[in-house]
């Protein structure tokens, strides 16, 4: 799955789970392995991460099912803007 | 008058369909808003308008329906998704030649799709008690048939043994499936034990 795609995917689902889903943007930044980065509207941090991580794992989990095993997938979210 | 006799009728046949599916809140509900429309005196234009804010209130089923069809869609256009309802709990189905790429080791990729899921219906519902299963070429279902197969050939060795049994460890969604089939069983109780990825099922004569 190209990496727009994949991008596309992982905001659809985080967008799903956050108040503001208008606000969700993806970056990515490529090494040894292609990290996504989820930005959200402020305080929406914990709905993406979720109790335990639950969400942010859930997320990675589905992320890393739909690309195509190539190169291994990172997600995070991004640390909110000060 | 004619249209009276029949809008008595399309509501008569509402509370007949609401009695039938028990446990099924959104219905209900979309069932009392229809009430009023018995005092109105422009029942058709009511009634359009009620229909209208069910549709717009997302139902449950729907509501899954939409979320994963929004999921399968992005990864591949030719999955298709498949929700009913089923005691008390939400089943969804993936369907598709590529279905089973979202199964996961050991069913992992729709235990996430199960989390997600749940945190999209439980965020504009008020049903905190609502399960949602979700299922990729019928994994879960074959694997369901399985544990329901091993459970009774254990309890029947119980019964005809009166020696208890443990099983290896279990997830709960797993354990659950086991109570409940061993419960359907004479002579054989079942009884959950030790703590997190250690805690399995005992079964004992009874």
């Amino acid at each position: 799955m190209p990496l727009s795609d994949l991008s596309e995917l992982i905001r659809y689902l985080a967008a799903s789970v956050v108040d503001d889903p208008d606000a969700v943007r993806i970056t990515h930044k490529r090494g040894s392995e292609v990290t996504y980065f989820i930005h959200v509207a402020i305080g929406e941090e914990g709905r993406v991460i979720g109790r335990q991580g639950r969400i942010i794992q859930a997320i990675r989990t589905v992320a890393r099912a739909a690309g195509d095993h190539k190169e291994r997938i990172q997600v995070d979210v991004a640390a909110p803007k000060r | 008058m004619d249209k009276k006799t029949n809008l008595d009728d399309y509501l008569a046949d509402l509370g007949i369909s609401e009695a039938q599916e028990e446990g099924q809140p959104s219905s209900v509900s979309s069932f009392a808003e229809a009430n009023p429309t018995f005092e109105t005196p422009e029942p058709e234009e009511t009634l359009a308008r009620s229909e209208s804010s069910g549709t717009a209130t997302l139902e449950p089923t729907v509501a899954l329906k939409n979320f994963l069809e929004g999921v399968v869609g992005r990864i591949d256009p030719h999955l298709q998704v498949r929700v009913r309802k089923a005691d008390g709990a939400l089943e969804a189905e993936i369907v598709g030649p590529s279905a089973a790429q979202l199964i996961g080791r050991d069913g992992h990729t729709l235990t996430a799709l199960e989390v997600l899921a749940y945190t999209v219906l439980s965020k504009d519902s008020d049903h905190p008690d609502l399960r949602v299963h979700v299922d990729a070429a019928q994994y879960r279902r074959r694997r369901q048939e399985r544990l329901v197969r091993q459970a009774e050939a254990l309890a029947t060795q119980v019964m005809k043994s009166g020696i208890p049994l443990e099983m290896e460890p279990l997830a709960a969604a797993d354990r659950r499936i086991v109570h409940m089939t061993i419960k359907a069983m004479d002579g054989v109780t079942t009884e959950s034990v030790g703590e997190g990825t250690v805690r399995h099922i005992v079964i004992r004569p009874e």
